[in-house]
């Protein structure tokens, strides 16, 4: 697992550090030996299916669920055994979890009251940061009478206004509806590299995670799959998990046939096809491996045009659905398989039925060994 | 819904609560403002007396200073002793759960006069309780538990608080854990986050429960005549003998009716609080 940091802040010793940390619910493991670091000022993602561990592993780092083994360092000081509410994190929940007794003035200011903030002090922090998430003018209000997207914006006020060591996140926005979801998306984003916060952030949502985050921990059954920025993850999954869960690709069982100075050639099973991809040195002749073929890869080129070149094939279209950005596609080749292909939704539709050719280059082929699970 | 059918819906209740509360008390108010001769009976006439009595006579404003009184700490006894379980209750996830609720709730199932007499068994002079207490040094001599405020206090607070437990467990569960959660990340202790996030926000359970421990108490009316005894009144046990071994109808309705009023008056009260606490919640 080489954890690759973001080139702006490698070198920097770690804001936050998970040593092999554990946690089973009785017989359920739901966090198993995961290590990780944060750089500071780093937003870093826990990407991965619901019941991954994602979620308790934050709540370990905060403090609310106590590890069975491993240790949480912060920027040095090993604080597994520490109270929650002394570790001066923030976290910010799905449902907001604001106080509905209190004000938004007062959900804001409880954090800093705990720390004995006086009030001359404490009323220019709070409404600065009122201003920053841009609630200003509604610091009397009760929680209640603000929108779902107002509310989380007390919500993130409020874990900030502490200034905390770390900023934690689980799932900040899947409460949001879609439009809110992506301004609040830009807003945290724009927010954390205003304050340089550093940021762990839970997400299933694959899209959210490679938008916001600096690397991405993509994560299942408690156990890491993979750490890398989101390109990395994304381009050069290292499992089946990873490339299944991060967008849409087509998976391809073959074997491995020559290996090249130019690429790779492999087979694939059925025994008609092969697939040429970029050369790699970890992989030997006569080997099993899935191919994976993201569907956006894939270029549609019209039937009669005779470019030649690797990964070219006859298709035929059988299925076409528009989705605005994109024109969905299921082209069968001509052994039967079928491969998903998304094409921008600027190019002119392709009928269902016609005849047509796909092509991909080598360099987007993703060779996965020992063959799809 | 349809205008109109929440009427509809609703009808069937109305018409037994007209039937079984709002006719029988207004008939009590005309019998309440008659004379009653002793060894004649009810007589024609008006008379104010039954309820200036009722007010000015030490004898019996002691008696509804006492049950008033008996209200208010069987109320903060179920409450500072239902709490805890409640809490425990709501909280817990552990397997246990389950049957705690039932233990909590079994005392229901028994019959009111057994529970009693139990309590008289273990409160009389030389019960199991006075025993105990002598046999550990606590006191010298046997304690008085039985026919005073003690023994009533004893024995409401243990059949009451059943009620109290349910209504405070409803009203916790109903509480995020996320909110507790997040008030501790943000520097408040497990004490200060309880304080300040919690236990207000249990408020509404805590004022429901009260009044109804409270109403309960001091209507009750079993409990205080078995352990209270003949002379140890309270207004219910007041009412009782006035109306079946006085034969005064005219001040048993008399004392009905300010029994009434004083839990309408309380519900009405509370339910203005828990509207003015909701505008702040």
């Amino acid at each position: 697992m080489a954890a690759s940091a973001s080139p702006a802040v490698s070198g920097a010793a770690p804001a936050l550090s998970v040593r092999r940390l554990r946690k089973s619910f009785g017989p359920v493991v739901a966090v198993d030996d995961v290590s990780l670091d944060a750089a500071p000022g780093e937003f870093l993602s826990l990407l991965g299916p619901s019941g991954c561990g994602k979620s308790t592993l934050l709540r370990m780092i905060a403090g609310l669920v106590e590890a069975d083994g491993g240790q949480v360092v912060l920027a040095g000081e090993d604080i597994t055994r520490v109270a929650v509410h002394r570790r001066n994190l923030g976290l910010v929940f799905q449902s907001y979890a604001l106080f509905p007794h209190m004000t938004v003035f007062e959900n804001v200011a409880f954090g800093l009251r705990r720390r004995g903030v006086g009030m001359p002090e404490l009323a220019p922090r709070v409404e600065r940061m009122l201003e920053l998430v841009r609630l200003g003018p509604l610091g009397a209000r009760p929680p209640r009478e603000l929108s779902g997207g107002q509310q989380q914006r007390v919500a993130l006020a409020r874990a900030l206004v502490t200034e905390p060591r770390v900023l934690l996140l689980d799932e900040p926005l899947s409460n949001l509806d879609a439009l809110l979801r992506d301004e609040m998306r830009v807003e945290l984003k724009r927010l954390q590299e205003r304050l340089g916060t550093t940021m762990i952030f839970v997400t299933h949502d694959q899209a959210e995670a490679l938008i916001l985050s600096d690397r991405v921990v993509v994560m299942e059954a408690g156990r890491v799959e993979q750490i890398g920025r989101p390109e990395e993850v994304y381009r050069r999954p290292a499992t089946a998990f990873v490339a299944r869960f991060l967008g849409r690709a087509n998976f391809l069982p073959g074997t491995v046939a020559t290996i090249g100075a130019t690429g790779i050639v492999v087979a694939l099973d059925g025994g008609r096809l092969s697939v040429v991809a970029a050369s790699r040195p970890d992989l030997v002749s006569g080997q099993p491996v899935s191919v994976v073929v993201r569907q956006e890869s894939i270029r549609l080129e019209p039937a009669g045009a005779e470019a030649a070149g690797p990964n070219r094939f006859a298709a035929t279209i059988v299925f076409h659905a528009f989705a605005g950005q994109a024109h969905h596609y299921v082209i069968q080749l001509g052994d039967g398989r079928e491969l998903e292909v998304a094409a921008p939704g600027a190019t002119p539709p392709l009928a269902r039925g016609s005849g047509t050719h796909v092509a991909w280059s080598p360099e987007d082929v993703i060779l996965l060994p020992g063959g799809a699970r | 819904m349809k205008p109109g059918s929440g009427w509809r819906l609703l009808a069937p209740a109305l018409l037994l609560l007209l039937i079984a509360f709002v006719v029988p008390v207004g008939m009590m108010v005309p019998t309440s403002l008659r004379p009653y001769v002793p060894l004649v009976g009810i007589t024609g006439g008006f008379t104010a007396r039954h309820y200036t009595r009722l007010v000015t006579d030490s004898y019996y404003l002691e008696i509804i200073g006492r049950t008033l009184a008996l209200g208010l700490t069987v109320t903060c006894a179920t409450l500072v002793i239902g709490y805890p379980v409640a809490f425990f209750l709501a909280r817990t996830r552990s397997r246990g759960r389950n049957w705690l609720t039932i233990l909590v709730v079994f005392p229901l199932m028994l019959n009111l006069v057994v529970r009693t007499f139990g309590w008289i068994a273990l409160l009389a002079q030389n019960g199991l309780v006075n025993q105990a207490l002598q046999a550990l040094g606590v006191v010298d001599g046997p304690v008085k538990l039985l026919f005073n405020f003690a023994g009533l206090l004893i024995g409401l607070t243990h059949i009451f608080l059943p009620f109290m437990v349910l209504v405070l467990i409803g009203a916790i569960q109903n509480i995020p854990r996320d909110v507790e959660d997040a008030a501790r990340v943000l520097g408040a202790s497990w004490g200060s986050a309880f304080l300040r996030v919690t236990l207000p926000l249990s408020a509404p359970g805590i004022l429901s429960g009260s009044i109804l421990v409270f109403v309960l108490t001091i209507s009750a009316l079993v409990t205080p005549r078995l352990l209270g005894g003949p002379t140890y009144q309270v207004m219910s046990t007041l009412i009782y003998d006035e109306f079946l071994s006085r034969l005064n109808w005219p001040a048993g309705s008399a004392q009905s009716l300010l029994l009434t009023a004083m839990v309408l008056a309380l519900v009405y009260l509370s339910g203005r609080l828990a509207r003015r606490a909701g505008a702040h919640a």
